[in-house]
């Protein structure tokens, strides 16, 4: 009897387990949503604040974390101006935040972002009397993005009272000098890519910056090129493989994002998407 | 009264959901451990950062289930009838209480501090971070000051207990109270700065901020964190004021405690 009635349950567990079965697949075959992209809301400060049982260094940190996971490589400008947002909240949670203005200083300006990299930078420096690198940051924004050299140079000034090394402070005060003669230069962004990428101990983010400041020398690598190339041919080059075929450029350089470089209308280089019907579409 | 204060600090440590909410803290302690690797560049200041908001949420939740169960369970079982007939006064019976529980909550913040402290050092082992967090005096103050938060939590939760009839009414209004009083002093800051632009939202919440700093006191003001993290001491006026302010509102809520026991009738 009490075999029967065991026997009878397993039987319906075997139901049950059919159904699951049947569920799960017809489940499995329907289409997910997609993988949401980065950075894509940015919740209201005050709400942000609230999920955090009010506490406002942690919001911080969520926010500082959030920052530091995105993925970079894939955002488009809508997800930056999200980053942008996002880090900006961070610093009015708690301005002081080190992780945050470092992060900002090394992808927004150079994605679109200028206005939210300097007010993070800004408070950071207000924040971290003791710290000379938002204000050198903030500076260099003004100096590489803006075109700005005085003002990034006053920046710079400002940075050297923000430490007691006195070679620091030597160091800053000269390059605020220079900076004062000297328009753009792309030989600096390498330099402070590599510079930023050696002070973090984040290695994954060590190496997205160690790129950036390749993908950068191969720019100025090929500009160089070109300007030879026009002054000795009289005109732009069809399509950059001529630089290697007349000799111009010994090889082309293989970008470290995987992505192609190709020529404007100008003659400058332009970042296109992977070719991925193996033809060279570069022009 | 010292009999009620050594029943509630013994009670305190054979309960099981003191335990479950210390080990609660615990992991959280190990939660800042491993958000350090989520930092290029402060891992210790990171650690601690987050380690100090996991210990205020789970301190909190600490001492709300303390007021649950040594006062919220004791009126709601009568058992609280068999304390009073004692010859003690309701007075002394809530002093008892209240003085026990913030003696358990000392020495929770006490031992999750020095677990805190423990993984902050073992968080930045590898990297030798460019501004060095302190853990000497800093951080002992802002512990203290963690504790005082706490501590006017509980005060109102007490306070709470002794009106309610619901059993769980003073964990979640303590809960709620916790967060408002943490958020006010960054709403205000928020608000005052313009609310990003948005000037609706300054103008209906404003005015209702206003009122609401005359009721809830603003828990951020012992929140000192940032001297330990950023060597920069908080102005000591502020300090001072803070902590009179967390002095005041307990006294306050103790003395809205005794009325509304003193009142009620137990059958």
């Amino acid at each position: 009897m009490r075999l029967m009635y065991a026997t009878r349950w397993l039987l319906a567990a075997l139901l049950f387990y059919a159904s699951f079965g049947l569920v799960t697949k017809a489940l499995y075959e329907r289409p997910r949503p997609p993988p949401s992209a980065e950075m894509e809301i940015v919740v209201p400060a005050l709400a942000q604040l609230v999920t955090v049982a009010g506490d406002r260094y942690l919001a911080a940190n969520m926010g500082a974390i959030r920052a530091l996971v995105a993925w970079t490589e894939t955002m488009t400008e809508e997800n930056f101006r999200v980053l942008g947002l996002v880090q900006s909240d961070v610093s009015k949670f708690n301005p002081a935040h080190e992780d945050n203005y470092y992060i900002a200083a090394a992808i927004l300006p150079w994605y679109g972002q200028f206005d939210a990299a300097q007010f993070v930078l800004r408070r950071a420096s207000a924040a971290r009397p003791f710290d000379w690198q938002p204000a050198f940051y903030h500076g260099f924004n003004e100096f590489h993005f803006r075109k700005d050299a005085l003002a990034g140079a006053e920046w710079l000034r400002i940075a050297a009272t923000q430490t007691r090394d006195e070679m620091d402070q030597l160091q800053l005060q000269q390059l605020a000098a220079q900076w004062v003669n000297r328009a753009s230069d792309r030989g600096l962004s390498v330099q402070l890519l590599r510079a930023m990428a050696r002070e973090t101990n984040n290695k994954p983010f060590a190496r997205f910056l160690e790129k950036r400041a390749t993908r950068l020398e191969n720019i100025a690598l090929i500009d160089q090129a070109v300007s030879r190339y026009r002054e000795k041919q009289g005109a732009l080059p069809e399509r950059l493989s001529d630089l290697v075929q007349s000799g111009f450029i010994a090889a082309f350089p293989e970008d470290p994002f995987s992505m192609r470089y190709g020529l404007g209308a100008k003659g400058d280089v332009v970042i296109l998407p992977p070719d991925t019907t193996g033809k060279e579409g570069a022009r | 009264m010292l009999q009620i204060f050594l029943s509630s600090w013994r009670s305190g440590f054979r309960n099981r959901i003191f335990l479950a909410v210390f080990l609660l803290g615990v992991v959280l302690v190990g939660v800042a451990y491993l958000s350090a690797s989520f930092s290029p560049r402060q891992p210790r200041t990171v650690a601690l950062d987050v380690g100090l908001s996991g210990l205020r949420i789970s301190l909190v939740l600490f001492v709300l289930t303390l007021v649950q169960d040594l006062l919220g369970k004791a009126i709601e079982q009568r058992a609280v009838i068999l304390s009073l007939s004692y010859p003690i006064s309701r007075a002394e019976y809530l002093w008892g209480r209240l003085l026990g529980i913030l003696a358990l909550a000392g020495v929770a913040t006490a031992i999750l501090g020095m677990l805190l402290w423990l993984a902050v050092l073992a968080a930045g082992l590898h990297y030798d971070q460019q501004f060095r967090v302190d853990l000497g005096f800093p951080y002992l103050v802002t512990i203290i000051g963690v504790w005082l938060d706490v501590a006017v939590v509980a005060a109102f939760a007490l306070w709470i207990a002794t009106l309610s009839t619901v059993p769980m009414l003073p964990l979640a209004l303590g809960a709620v109270f916790a967060i408002a009083g943490r958020a006010i002093g960054a709403m205000f800051v928020y608000l005052a700065s313009g609310a990003d632009g948005q000037t609706d939202l300054a103008e209906t919440y404003g005015p209702v901020l206003g009122i609401a700093r005359w009721i809830l006191p603003d828990l951020s003001r012992l929140d000192w964190r940032l001297w330990p993290m950023y060597g920069q001491m908080p102005d000591s006026g502020g300090m001072l004021l803070g902590t009179g302010m967390a002095v005041a509102y307990i006294a306050l809520m103790f003395a809205l405690a005794v009325h509304a026991f003193s009142r009620r009738e137990f059958s």
